[in-house]
């Protein structure tokens, strides 16, 4: 220990300092000119913007390494005593930092998703918009920005809508009368995905019904079709919802008649 | 000019101080050299000789000493004169910078109106105005400078190490460490400079470096269009009425040439007299040739053969355009009693059909007609030829959920007309009003030249020739067969006209990557009028879902940057993408996912 505080100097602790400045700046710099990129270049979007984490990383592990060895001139043997005297103290003290740091390493490497990626954790569903070594982040449909601690991906599951590419599929849930004409209502749902400009019509359209009790008996249409850009989600699902309604409204489908249960 | 001056003043005052300190080493240094190899020199000399010759150098090393000492001295002690003096040089040189640039605007000006042959050279300068002019070199300075100012402090820190290790080997020979660290710095004044310009590039594409407005900011493409009242001026009324129309008499002649196409329209024709074919399919971008190359196709066509050619017009309306067209082709408007009579048929029809996009809205109602338009192509018969035209983009787009590949029995997409064939259509339309196109040679492409002409890739005479080869190959690439762009393009590359001879040159095309930070809503916009070729106010409000005020506001600023057109035909106002821009921005909503197809 006493070596170790031989070691430091006034100089060294200002090139320390001065090191963690300039790494957190390169980083945000390499960050930003990588995001503009992906919004320049939509199509690879999720691609380009996989590699803010890892950039991040290398240049984290570049200053630690370049702090230690370079700055700081921390010995083999220094390492060692300092690796068995605190590391077990330490291991407890830090138990979660040391928990998102491993899960930070397996979203950067396992890549159960990436930033820009629709996911839902726990309770929670949206878009990662950052990744970095301790958390990342999440923003919602309500334009809330969630900070979820990357060890929740160890304990938690983990589902993706879209892995990695833009399109996604959503389901739209429509109730109607249960006296709605089926068919007619099928149609009109077909109709409505091909008609709606946030379409992804290169996979299958597909529609399911259901008989429901909700107060009074309905039918629930669920329309699951492909939107070409998951920021679309809502927008899609509420454009798919109106023309549904829209064209069985045209065609006098949608009159409730009466009902005897 | 701000920046440019500061970047002036620093640059040179430190130079010059640096050049100023190793002339002061280098001269010290060698009036030692001197002295020893003199007296070396003249060791054959008898004593007597000698020592007036020892005693005349030995005077001069010491007075030299005693001069570049007190110069030495003068320089330490003078600074600030130093600096005022490079201040005025820098003002004699920008004040001379200005009257140069003052003169030579003013001389454009005479020029521009004495001689309209020079007006291509000097239209870009007449338009920019000096506030214009300055602002795009503090701009395209800006980052260079601070290039330079690095390599100023890269200068400033040698010095000061010198100063401080100024008893080091490498210190002591200024003549090597001189030329040494003038190597290294003007390999980093280089470097620098270059990383600076491509900083500045790589800022500008990622949008880092925000230019205001529109593309007016972007000061390394900002290409200035010739409006049409200018290019009235230039290019020759017949010229540019033979480059607008094409009439009927002059297809053949012009598109006899494409012998691509022969061969597979032939062997298309064949099949179907074998009765092994039944529907064709041309899909090709707007103004590609599609319903050229069926004019062309109806001529090929045996005689006594019955044709009916139907030319879908976007101003009918489009929720009956199906009905009508099954009257025209049966005399019938439902579907079965279609099927039924062309099956009934014994006589050999051959039904065209241009356009055929216009039969498709991307509406829940028209779908369907669409799809039954396909169903009666498919059961109508093997006596009927269907000849049918689309939209390149709208076949993309339709392919995806309509059986369309499955219908035709035969497709051609075309785009695969080559440079030469379009350098030919163009040498022939000039040709065919009196007129010959020439290549204006500029300097570059001279020098390019020249060096293939050494190498022997050509030869002198055929100088001319290559320059227009390589003229229409870049107007190709950009355009790709779009023919209207062709035009466009090539219309505005005239220089001059001069005994009837069309001197062009270089094709200047427009950047439109200013749109890359538009709103969705002006994306959505453009890829539904791409979809459809062109389509009414109405109807955008219906496809896209959007009020038709919010509609308006994106409609005008894209009409006012030329990028949307307005087409009328009869009491229907519809937009369509200017034909110049379709290529561009096409790869645009590729780049941005929304031609995902």
């Amino acid at each position: 220990m006493k070596n170790i505080l031989k070691e430091i100097t006034y100089n060294r602790i200002l090139s320390t300092i001065l090191i963690i400045f300039l790494t957190y700046i390169v980083g945000k710099i390499i960050s930003a000119i990588l995001k503009k990129l992906a919004e320049k270049y939509s199509q690879k979007r999720i691609q380009i913007k996989g590699f803010i984490p890892i950039s991040k990383l290398v240049i984290y592990t570049t200053a630690i390494l370049f702090i230690s060895f370079g700055v700081l001139h921390i010995s083999k043997d220094t390492l060692t005593a300092l690796g068995l005297s605190l590391g077990v103290a330490l291991g407890f003290a830090f138990q979660d930092i040391i928990g998102n740091l491993f899960g930070g390493i397996i979203i950067i490497f396992v890549k159960p998703f990436t930033i820009g990626d629709k996911i839902k954790i726990g309770s929670h569903y949206g878009e990662v918009t950052d990744i970095s070594i301790r958390r990342f982040v999440l923003v919602t449909s309500d334009d809330n920005a969630i900070t979820v601690p990357n060890k929740t991906i160890l304990t938690e599951k983990v589902s993706n809508a879209n892995s990695g590419e833009l399109n996604c599929q959503v389901v739209t849930e429509i109730y109607l009368p249960y006296t709605i004409d089926i068919e007619a209502a099928e149609q009109a749902g077909y109709e409505a995905v091909y008609a709606s400009p946030y379409s992804y019509l290169k996979k299958s359209v597909s529609m399911a019904f259901e008989s429901t009790l909700n107060e009074v008996p309905v039918i629930k249409m669920k329309v699951k079709a492909y939107v070409f850009d998951h920021r679309f989600e809502v927008k899609f699902s509420s454009d798919i919802t109106k023309r549904v309604i829209s064209i069985l409204s045209e065609t006098g489908s949608l009159t409730v008649k009466s009902f005897s249960p | 000019m701000i920046s440019r001056l500061f970047s002036h003043i620093e640059y040179y005052i430190l130079y010059v101080k640096y050049f100023l300190l190793y002339a002061v080493s280098f001269l010290k240094f060698h009036m030692s050299i001197i002295y020893e190899q003199s007296i070396s020199q003249i060791s054959y000399l008898t004593n007597e000789l000698q020592q007036p010759v020892i005693h005349l150098i030995a005077l001069f090393k010491q007075n030299a000493s005693i001069i570049t000492a007190r110069f030495h001295i003068f320089l330490k002690a003078n600074k600030t004169v130093i600096l005022i003096g490079s201040a005025a040089y820098l003002g004699i040189y920008v004040f001379g910078y200005l009257i140069i640039f003052t003169i030579r605007h003013a001389r454009y000006k005479v020029l521009l109106k004495k001689n309209t042959l020079i007006f291509s050279l000097v239209k870009k300068i007449k338009k920019q105005s000096f506030k214009q002019v300055f602002k795009k070199e503090f701009y395209t300075n800006l980052l260079t400078n601070i290039g330079r100012f690095i390599t100023n402090l890269i200068t400033e820190i040698l010095l000061s190490i010198e100063n401080k290790y100024g008893n080091l080997k490498i210190f002591r020979e200024p003549g090597y460490s001189f030329e040494l660290f003038s190597r290294i710095f003007f390999v980093i004044i280089k470097v620098t400079d270059i990383f600076a310009i491509l900083l500045e590039k790589g800022l500008i594409a990622l949008k880092v470096l925000k230019p205001k407005g529109t593309d007016q900011g972007l000061f390394l493409t900002t290409i200035e269009e010739t409006d049409d009242k200018q290019l009235q001026r230039v290019i020759p009324e017949e010229l540019q009425h033979e480059f607008h129309l094409t009439g009927d008499k002059q297809l053949n002649e012009y598109m006899d040439f494409v012998n691509a196409y022969k061969k597979p329209l032939l062997t298309a024709i064949t099949k179907w007299k074998e009765k092994s074919l039944s529907s064709m399919l041309f899909v090709g971008k707007k103004g590609s040739g599609k319903s050229a190359l069926i004019d062309l196709l109806m001529q090929r066509i045996p005689r006594g053969t019955e044709i009916v050619k139907i030319l879908f017009e976007p101003d009918e309306f489009r929720k009956n355009i199906f009905n009508e067209t099954l009257i025209k082709i049966t005399g019938t408007g439902t579907l079965e009693k279609a099927v039924e009579t062309l099956k009934a048929r014994e006589k050999e029809l051959v039904v065209i059909l241009d356009n055929i996009h216009f039969l498709f809205f991307k509406d829940q109602s028209n779908i369907k007609a669409f799809l039954s338009f396909l169903s009666l192509i498919g059961n109508a018969g093997g006596n009927i030829l269907w000849i049918a035209t689309i939209n390149e983009h709208s076949y993309k787009f339709i392919s995806q959920f309509m059986p369309v590949n499955d219908t035709f029995d035969f497709k051609i997409s075309i785009n695969f007309m080559k440079t030469k064939d379009i350098k030919n259509i163009f040498i022939n339309k000039a040709e065919h009003c009196g007129f010959s196109i020439y290549p204006r040679l500029t300097e570059n492409q001279v020098k390019l030249a020249k060096k293939k002409i050494k190498k022997g890739e050509i030869s002198y005479a055929d100088l001319p020739n290559y320059i227009l080869n390589e003229y229409f190959g870049k107007l190709v690439d950009k355009c790709e067969n779009v023919f209207p762009a062709l035009y466009h393009h090539f219309l505005r590359s005239i220089s001059y006209v001069r005994n009837k001879r069309v001197y062009i040159s270089e094709v200047n095309f427009r950047d439109l990557s200013f749109i890359q930070d538009f709103s969705n809503e002006y994306f959505l916009i453009l890829t539904a009028v791409l979809i459809h070729e062109i389509l009414t106010l109405d109807e955008l409000v219906f496809l896209l879902g959007m009020n038709i005020e919010r509609l308006n506001v994106y409609t005008s600023f894209l009409l006012k940057q030329k990028i949307l057109e307005k087409y009328e035909t009869g009491e229907k106002t519809f937009y369509r993408i200017n034909p110049v821009y379709t290529i561009q921005i096409s790869s645009i909503l590729k780049g941005k996912n929304y031609f995902y197809f």
